[in-house]
């Protein structure tokens, strides 16, 4: 049993390694254009030298710390405000609708607007990064609640439940593989704001590096900042999962 | 606790232009175990609904106890064909919110009662399509209700799980001295566990039949008699129906 693990642990490595492996073959072997790659030695010199210089550490800190003010402050709202409309007729009345607009624009038309009003510091990379992860919560929460089987309800009402008790062992945790499924993708959007706001943002953060490395044709530093993406990427995916394995282990038997 | 007498007096039920029940007349005594048998779509859920207070009558009445019904009662409890656990809450904890006071200690001896004791901390996600009703069974009874209404709580089980939970449905009736009324589409399962047999067809009550068995019942020859008699009435309305049916 536990031998089977530790094989597939092994194995979900195998196509990664065979991509750096053909990385590796297309900057040798290809041809003229594919020589502009880096070679893996460069993007490890790149990465001690940022390193130590302490540019590197600064980036991702600026980044990391937009990232997750961004995240706490849209799964707070969105989560509440999903809960909210799913419940309540009448909030749903009044915000649904709207919502459910505003989410159809993407987020990107939006930053012109918004770099009229916030400028191109931390304020647009946070502000951009909470709308996305809002509406993962958003829409997903409220997915949950009004997916719930609707025999409960009658259920609840049979076996005198309190408002409370409705809400609290019906409602919270029926809502919770749905808002689970919303976390998994507000981590996923949160890093596609954060680079996109960051990359018109002054002078720090990872999408900086990017757009700045992007100016210059600095191959390896782009290649840098894709396996920092990457390791943030599987980072979070790490999180998501434990997060279901713990909150549903009702449903993992 | 004893039973409690339910009665209708010409309850006619409709949903928008869709006569569901028409001025239904019946008495179900306190302690007795009523079946209600009859096809499909004819109104028998609709029935017990109107008892439970989950929908209300269009025209007539509900008595319970000889007062009429206008909310939901915590003495009657309702078992619905999908048992409606709380999938992420264990099983010792969805009896606990069947039972008035939310007792813990009450609910374990319900779990004890249907057979389920030392399951108390597994989720319902673990227990079997039987095991799964009889937990709804326990959180039904925890809080020794004087009426139990049961919507066709065995169809989705296979024939010997049945025939354990008939055994056990009789005996906890027997224990609890509740009023029990059971929908089901199984005429023998009818004649096995009722007092009486309600046929219903058309959205009225066609007939009413007392089964004179002692009890444990076995399938005999008197058993097959009751069974006949209730498929006559199921059938000979069925009949006339296929010859309209032909003439489109
Ligand atoms: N809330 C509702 N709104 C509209 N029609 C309804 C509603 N509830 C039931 N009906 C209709 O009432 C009729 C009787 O339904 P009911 O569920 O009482 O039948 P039943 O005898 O329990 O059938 P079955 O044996 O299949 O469970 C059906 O035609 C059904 O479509
Ligand atoms: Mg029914």
């Amino acid at each position: 049993m536990k031998n089977k693990r530790e094989v597939k642990g092994y194995f979900q490595w195998l196509i990664p390694i065979l991509l750096i492996l053909l990385w590796i073959t297309a900057k040798y072997k290809g041809g003229y254009k594919l020589q502009l790659l880096p070679a893996p030695l460069e993007v490890i010199q790149r990465t001690l030298e940022m390193f130590t210089d302490g540019t590197l550490t600064d980036y991702v800190l600026v980044s990391a710390r937009r990232a997750f003010t961004g995240l706490f402050f849209g799964a707070v709202l969105g989560y509440f405000l999903g809960m909210l409309t799913g419940v309540s007729k009448v909030a749903n009345v009044f915000l649904n609708t709207t919502i459910q607009m505003f989410r159809t624009i993407p987020m990107l038309a939006y930053q012109p607007i918004l770099i009229i009003f916030m400028g191109i510091g931390n304020t647009l990379a946070i502000f951009m990064v909470s709308m996305g992860v809002f509406f993962a919560m958003y829409l997903n929460t409220y997915a949950g609640v009004q997916s719930l089987d609707k025999g409960l309800d009658e259920m609840a009402s049979v076996y005198g439940f309190t408002r409370k008790e409705y809400f609290f062992d019906i409602v919270l945790p029926g809502s919770l593989p749905s808002v689970l499924v919303g976390v998994r993708i507000a981590l996923g959007s949160m890093w596609m704001m954060l680079i996109a706001a960051e990359s018109v943002t002054g002078d720090s953060g990872l999408g900086y590096m990017a757009s700045h490395a992007r100016e210059f044709l600095q191959m390896d530093k782009i290649f840098l900042v894709l396996f920092i993406y990457a390791f943030f990427g599987k980072m979070s995916d790490v999180i998501a999962r434990a997060l279901e394995k713990h909150f549903l282990r009702w449903r993992n038997v | 606790m004893s039973g409690i007498s339910i009665q209708g007096k010409k309850v006619s039920k409709q949903f928008g232009d869709l006569k569901v029940l028409e001025g239904v007349d019946f008495r179900v005594e306190p302690g007795e175990f009523v079946a209600i048998v009859g096809r499909s779509g004819c109104g028998k859920s609709t029935l017990l609904r109107l008892i439970t207070y989950l929908e209300t009558v269009t025209d007539g009445e509900i008595l319970v106890d000889d007062k009429p019904v206008n909310a939901i009662n915590s003495d009657i409890r309702f078992v619905f064909q999908d048992p409606r656990l709380l999938m992420w809450k264990s099983a010792l904890r969805n009896v606990v919110l069947g039972s008035p006071g939310r007792s813990e200690e009450d609910a374990r001896k319900a779990l004890r009662r249907v057979g389920l004791e030392g399951r108390e901390k597994d989720w319902p996600g673990v227990l079997s399509g039987g095991q799964r009703q009889r937990l709804s069974l326990a959180r039904a009874l925890v809080g020794q209700p004087r009426a139990l209404l049961l919507d066709e709580p065995l169809g989705a089980l296979d024939a010997l799980t049945r025939i354990e939970m008939q055994r056990l449905i009789e005996r906890l009736w027997k224990e609890q001295n509740f009023t029990a009324i059971l929908v089901t589409h199984d005429v023998s399962e009818a004649v096995l566990l009722a007092d009486h047999v309600i046929v219903m067809d058309e959205h009225k009550i066609v007939k009413t039949i007392k089964i004179e068995l002692s009890r444990p019942r076995v399938r005999n020859n008197d058993f097959a008699y009751y069974e006949q008699e209730i498929l006559k009435y199921i059938m000979k309305n069925e009949t006339g129906k296929e010859e309209t049916d032909y003439v489109i």
